[in-house]
């Protein structure tokens, strides 16, 4: 799953998650009728919106054995959303079904494929964003800290309240700007505190969020997606 | 509005169903503590301490009475609050059934939770509200018979005299206290602000083990 | 969203942000109490007390009318009265009319949120009474006119420096700025008022049906004082703050203290049943109970019903990153954080409280604290789409949803999109500070940069892929 965001901003963060699934042995496909599974229309209120869109969603990935999303939110999207949307109706079955075969990207590398052990170097000082859908809606928290003390030369530093929303919250960063705009204030004075050179995260949703203020208060901290730090520190 | 119309709204937005049987009563609960009598009296202590109560244990009810004559002296309190047959000769003419003005006040409880360092006090025709709680220092004697583990226990108790249920009965867990001034915790606001306990501690023959509450089973 | 309702929450908003003091403050709370419960709510026991009360109270709430009548029954078989009020003005009319019948001059109050939600203290005003806050922090609140700020702790937006000016003012001398010396003064001040008052009345954590008792659960003592000492004793309680039995008390005083207040139990939790016995010295002669429903009823059987199951132990704003924000007087409404934000507009209706719905990032911390198991960010979710379902709403959000679904339906056009929005995309990352804060991404822009944009989709780059690698 590439997300609407992912296939129209992050592109490289498609290209890694495929660089690094297939480094670990996964056939990737990408089935091009996928779009978007409805999650800023659902989040909005716009039901009937999202219900269309998630349907095209189900038909898009009728036929893929598992998913794997480069988002939590999205993944969480199908997993705790689709119920909801699709409950009393004709693709209620079809919708359960493809929640069960749905993972977020560190999830499907941990618990599925069971890496313990990554070929991938890096040497900086990183701080890893948790994203509220990924850690509250899917209970994704131990599996992208394993996978970044699995990199050489990473060191880990926790963040200070990090189970605190970084202010996204998708229409809510444009609808309440400024509400958002502390809230991401106070996340990245939480990054800096760490003396981190590098942000990881699950979601480019939050990290385009905190990215966006980081730069905007003149820092240079980088930030990634996992995948791309994975795939850009692959030993051959 | 009227009872019935009232109710009547109410029932209209529920949906019909036979009322189910005590689905609410004890269902499931974690395996109760079960303690002996010298751990449920330590644990109490403990909880006590830790909610700054001033606490004694002391081997009979004449320890703890000659404890709070001394406690009396030492405070030069000119009068204490107390229900008519908790009352002993040795400080007679401090007595007094009013609270408002008294220094001190001394109450009986009726039982006490180990797990939170609570004493419970039931009011009656002896036993004023204002006895331990207008007072700004008050005391309690405990004896060991009525520590039980946990809360839950008591309610059990309570709940089987519902009936007769007194009009007032308050479950007291150390001073009062407040941090409603820029969160700075503070002793003593409108209820007491210091509190005694003597733990009557009798000799292991008179005393019922209540470590274990039987209708958990 | 009317414009000006919007301008005044946006104010709201912006006096909160910009009074580093009061972030300060916030922030330190939540921290404090995030503290103090994270660890209970990781112990066993809490799991199962937060099942048994959500049981409980499902089970009460299914059968409400049953447990009400119950309760009203036992509490007149003990002497008391009990009043039926439909809505707020029913409440009001009915104490204030038991105040002048009893020719009450001097009302004193222990901590009731729904009391405030009735607009009780102004009726009552109304009549020549002069009612007196006895909850140290409402009394703070009360003094300095203003709403409580959270719901446990009133006036924890206050400084030291702010309260004894304020007491000060009130005593007619300086007072220490210390936090010992404030509450002596309290403390002075409320127990002679404690003493003459005519009436005194309380809120009620849980009503117990099987037995007629009112259940108070507090700290400073106000709350005993308040049913102890007036003659008359009013009550005043919502609908749905009922149990069964006594024993069904245990679960909540498990965890009611510890999420509310970050301790294993309160200074005193007292169970009142009727006034004073016939042979008792002490306790009010009168007793009367004013069960409050104002649109809790509405509630009930729909979809929203689990709000009704709330303790209000104030869990949900001491974790909510918005609330640790502007705090509680930006919700405008009796109930601040994210149980405001469903309650209020449910109990008052939508067009009282448009922004709350959307006063929100969804992040789930509440649904995740709440001991009552209530979907929090769910219902505030739903709210949005009552919102925008049934009011005009702005037209742009739903002409933009709708056109992104039926792209989003269709792949080829959606690529189509894609095609157009790219280039557009990539001018707002190449425009840099130019665009800042001008154009459709403003509301992004002023505050943050764009992101770097790629200038190709994924699906391009694949498509790219394919085409090389052949079949």
């Amino acid at each position: 799953m590439i997300t609407c965001l992912g296939d129209a901003l992050f592109a490289r963060v498609g290209v890694a998650t495929v660089q690094v699934l297939r480094n670990l042995g996964v056939a990737v496909d990408f089935p091009a009728a996928q779009t978007c599974c409805g999650q800023p229309a659902y989040n909005a209120g716009y039901r009937d919106a999202a219900r269309d869109t998630a349907r095209a969603f189900l038909r898009a990935f009728a036929g893929s054995e598992s998913v794997v999303s480069i988002s939590g939110s999205c993944a969480a999207m199908v997993r705790e959303g689709f119920p909801d949307l699709f409950a009393g109706c004709p693709e209620e079955a079809a919708a359960a079904e493809l929640a069960a075969r749905t993972y977020e990207f560190s999830e499907f590398l941990v618990d599925v494929l069971g890496v313990r052990e990554l070929p991938v170097s890096r040497h900086a000082r990183v701080a890893l964003h948790h994203s509220c859908h990924t850690r509250r809606l899917l209970g994704v928290v131990e599996q992208p800290v394993r996978l970044v003390q699995m990199v050489d030369g990473l060191e880990y530093i926790p963040l200070a309240n990090a189970e605190q929303c970084c202010g996204f919250g998708g229409t809510f960063a444009v609808k309440m700007p400024r509400i958002s705009t502390a809230m991401v204030d106070e996340k990245v004075d939480r990054i800096l505190e760490t003396g981190a050179d590098l942000l990881v995260g699950l979601d480019m949703s939050c990290l385009m969020n905190i990215e966006g203020r980081l730069r905007r208060r003149g820092h240079a901290v980088e930030v990634r997606h996992l995948a791309e730090v994975l795939a850009a520190g692959w030993r051959a | 509005m009227e009872r019935r119309a009232f109710l009547e709204r109410l029932r209209s937005h529920l949906a019909e169903e036979e009322p189910q049987q005590d689905a609410s009563a004890q269902p499931d609960l974690p395996e109760r503590r079960v303690l002996g009598a010298r751990e449920r009296i330590d644990l109490f202590i403990d909880r006590l301490r830790e909610l700054g109560v001033e606490v004694q244990v002391v081997a009979s009810r004449q320890d703890a009475k000659d404890a709070v004559e001394r406690l009396v002296g030492e405070r030069a309190w000119g009068s204490v609050a107390c229900a008519p047959g908790l009352r002993w000769p040795g400080i007679s003419e401090k007595w007094t059934a009013e609270a408002r003005e008294a220094p001190f006040g001394l109450c009986e409880a009726d039982w006490a939770v180990a797990e939170t360092g609570t004493v419970v006090v039931k009011s009656s025709a002896d036993v004023r509200r204002g006895h331990s709680l207008l007072p700004p220092a008050v005391g309690f004697f405990v004896s060991e018979r009525c520590i039980f583990p946990t809360v839950g226990d008591v309610l059990h108790e309570l709940a089987a005299v519902e009936r007769a249920l007194p009009s007032c009965i308050s479950f007291i867990s150390g001073p009062s206290n407040t941090a409603d001034i820029a969160s700075v915790h503070v002793v003593g606001v409108h209820g007491p602000r210091e509190v005694f306990a003597w733990v009557i501690a009798e000799a292991a023959g008179g005393a019922v083990d209540h470590g274990s509450s039987g209708h958990d089973e | 969203m009317s414009v000006a309702s919007r301008k005044a929450f946006d104010e709201r908003v912006e006096r909160a942000l910009g009074d580093e003091m009061l972030q300060e403050v916030i922030a330190e709370g939540q921290d404090y109490m995030q503290a103090l419960v994270e660890p209970a709510r990781a112990e066993a026991e809490w799991a199962a007390a937060v099942d048994q009360i959500a049981r409980i109270r499902a089970h009460t709430l299914a059968h409400l009318d049953r447990y009400v009548d119950q309760f009203a029954t036992n509490v007149e078989e003990r002497g008391g009265h009990v009043f039926f009020a439909a809505d707020a003005a029913e409440a009001r009319r009915y104490v204030s009319d038991l105040a002048q019948r009893q020719r009450a001059k001097l009302i004193v109050k222990s901590k009731s949120m729904v009391t405030e939600e009735i607009e009780l203290n102004s009726a009552l005003e109304a009549i020549g009474a002069k009612v007196v806050e006895t909850d140290l922090g409402e009394f703070i609140v009360q003094m300095a006119h203003e709403r409580p700020f959270h719901i446990v702790a009133p006036a924890i937006h206050k400084s030291l420096e702010q309260i004894r000016q304020l007491f000060s003012a009130a005593a007619g001398r300086q007072l220490e700025a210390d936090a010992r010396a404030l509450t002596d003064y309290a403390r002075g001040v409320l127990r002679e008022q404690f003493f003459a008052a005519d009436m005194g009345i309380s809120g009620c954590n849980f009503g117990v049906a099987a037995t007629g008792s009112v259940v108070l659960v507090t700290n400073e003592g106000n709350g005993r004082m308040t049913t102890t000492l007036p003659r008359t004793h009013v009550v005043v309680m919502g609908v749905e703050r009922l149990v069964p039995t006594i024993e069904d008390l245990e679960p909540i005083l498990r965890v009611l203290p510890r999420a509310g207040a970050g301790e294993r139990i309160t200074a005193y939790v007292t169970a009142i049943t009727g006034p004073r016995r016939d042979d008792e010295a002490d306790g009010p002669r009168e007793m009367h109970v004013v069960i409050v429903d104002n649109g809790r009823s509405r509630i009930l059987g729909g979809k929203y019903e689990k709000i009704l199951m709330c303790i209000r132990c104030g869990a949900c704003l001491d974790v909510c990153p918005v609330y640790r924000k502007i705090g509680g007087h930006a919700y405008d409404s009796v109930y601040p954080g994210p149980i405001g934000a469903v309650l209020s507009p449910l109990l008052d209706g939508l067009e009282c409280h448009p922004e709350l719905p959307f006063a929100s990032s969804l992040c789930g911390a509440c649904t995740e604290v709440c001991p009552a198991r209530i979907p929090l960010a769910e219902y505030i979710r739903e709210l949005r789409e009552d919102s925008v379902g049934n009011g005009p709403g702005p037209l742009a959000w739903r002409l933009g949803f709708q056109a992104f679904a039926a792209a989003a339906a269709r792949p080829r056009l959606w690529a189509a999109a894609e095609a157009v929005a790219l280039p557009f995309l990539r001018l707002m990352s190449a425009g840099g500070a130019l665009l800042n804060g001008r154009g459709p991404l403003a509301a992004w822009t002023r505050s943050r940069d764009f992101p770097r944009a790629e200038g190709t989709s994924f699906r391009a780059l694949w498509r790219r892929g394919q085409d090389r690698r052949g079949p």
